[in-house]
């Protein structure tokens, strides 16, 4: 076995909420297994996704004055994460920049053309999580259409659900990768690679992962036009220009997967304050800043 | 300046996934042939789509686009204006120089995007 391979010699790979997963295990993913996994992701994307009519998201997004919705009871710890990187970013991380995704062109048609007209009316009105959505454990209430993203930290948490479910299997050493989102469980390092973000055939350095996540995020993976990708300021609605690409590790999966996008967004050391993790991050003229605690080399 | 750069953008997606096919790259001129392919991706139960259009010449993808585009006028000098105090400059080595059990960052293009360059890849082998 290859050092830095975990132990991993079976792989088990699905497509599942638009992209890739991959489930490394010392032997073969027993098929029922595999299945509830699928049947997991898959549940998880019916309630949470803007792109499907079905979703309690989509609901909300319908509700012309509003009202109160109701999530499962795992929303609870997805809604407190959101709190506070919401609070420890200023309100640049808010899951309501969903219209203004919408807005820019990735919307459910893939649009990919913004709607300059709209984009003007949304900065008078934008809304703001902390104030236009009241919040009771798993339900929230609105008072007029709202459009709830959870990009940033919704992936990492069905990474988590993942891993729990391996667990509750009895196995012990396994990697789950939901392409980028990366959890590790064994004894032997995971050594995951740092891919950069403008030349993919080049890595910036190389992380060791042990009993922990690692999520990676970059402003060119889903780019559609000049300036135009995923990574929004909450409270701008605009696309982020700084920082390019950033990779977090952390303890659990959806923590990991929404500092990664916190780290988008100015200094990180309030961040370092309020959350137990390290990271490496790079900007746009190829600089790069590792903090003290990443585990790893980076190729300076 | 500002098409070069989306073109950049989206052509760092697109090479890695031809460069994923597997082959050597001397192969790739052989295997595809030159012209420009165009195809639509879908993607989810909906489903969405995508159409991406890419030109090839000599195996290398030299022009890509997304349809309908998306053009909003934005400097490359902006994107550079910052004033955080960053330590290094990153170097950076080829994957094939280094190993690791796993690759994290921007490769994992969504899937409609993915499914497109599928369907051009194809096209391209068959001409």
């Amino acid at each position: 076995m290859a050092a830095g391979d975990g132990v991993a010699t079976s792989s088990f790979q699905f497509d599942a909420i638009g992209t890739s997963w991959e489930i490394d295990t010392p032997a073969p993913l027993p098929a029922e297994t595999g299945a509830e996994v699928v049947d997991l992701v898959e549940r998880f994307d019916s309630i949470y996704s803007r792109f499907r009519h079905d979703s309690i998201v989509t609901r909300i997004a319908n509700a012309d004055d509003g009202g109160r919705f109701s999530f499962p009871s795992d929303a609870g710890p997805i809604f407190d994460l959101y709190d506070r990187l919401h609070d420890a970013t200023d309100g640049a991380v808010d899951p309501l920049v969903g219209r203004d995704l919408e807005l820019l062109g990735y919307d459910r048609d893939y649009t990919l053309v913004p709607d300059d007209g709209a984009i003007t009316l949304m900065s008078t009105q934008r809304p703001v999580w902390h104030r236009d959505v009241q919040r009771e454990v798993n339900s929230i209430t609105t008072q007029r259409p709202l459009v709830i993203d959870i990009g940033a930290v919704g992936k990492g948490r069905l990474v988590d659900l993942v891993a729990d479910l391996l667990a509750a299997k009895g196995l012990r050493d396994f990697v789950v990768d939901g392409s980028g989102d990366i959890l590790h469980r064994g004894d032997a390092a995971l050594h995951v690679g740092l891919e950069h973000p403008l030349d993919p055939d080049m890595v910036i350095g190389v992380a060791n992962l042990t009993n922990g996540s690692l999520c990676a995020s970059a402003s060119n993976r889903r780019a559609w036009g000049d300036g135009l990708h995923h990574m929004l300021d909450g409270r701008t609605g605009r696309p982020t220009t700084e920082v390019i690409a950033t990779w977090a590790i952390a303890a659990d999966t959806a923590t990991t997967d929404g500092l990664a996008t916190a780290l988008f967004f100015g200094s990180c050391s309030r961040l370092m304050t309020l959350f137990d993790f390290s990271f490496v991050r790079m900007f746009a003229d190829g600089r790069v800043e590792v903090s003290d605690n990443f585990d790893g080399e980076v190729f300076t | 300046m500002q098409h070069q750069t989306r073109n950049l953008l989206l052509a760092s997606a697109l090479t890695f996934t031809f460069a994923g096919a597997a082959e050597a790259q001397s192969a790739r001129s052989a295997r595809f042939a030159d012209g420009v392919y165009t195809a639509t991706g879908e993607y989810g139960g909906q489903p969405s789509h995508i159409t991406v259009k890419a030109t090839l010449k000599d195996g290398i993808v030299t022009a890509v686009s997304v349809t309908p585009h998306a053009y909003v006028p934005r400097s490359l000098e902006l994107q550079r204006a910052f004033a955080a105090a960053v330590p290094k400059v990153v170097v950076g080595k080829r994957i094939d120089q280094i190993r690791v059990g796993k690759l994290a960052g921007s490769s994992g293009t969504p899937k409609g995007f993915n499914d497109a360059i599928r369907q051009i890849r194809a096209q391209a082998a068959r001409g």
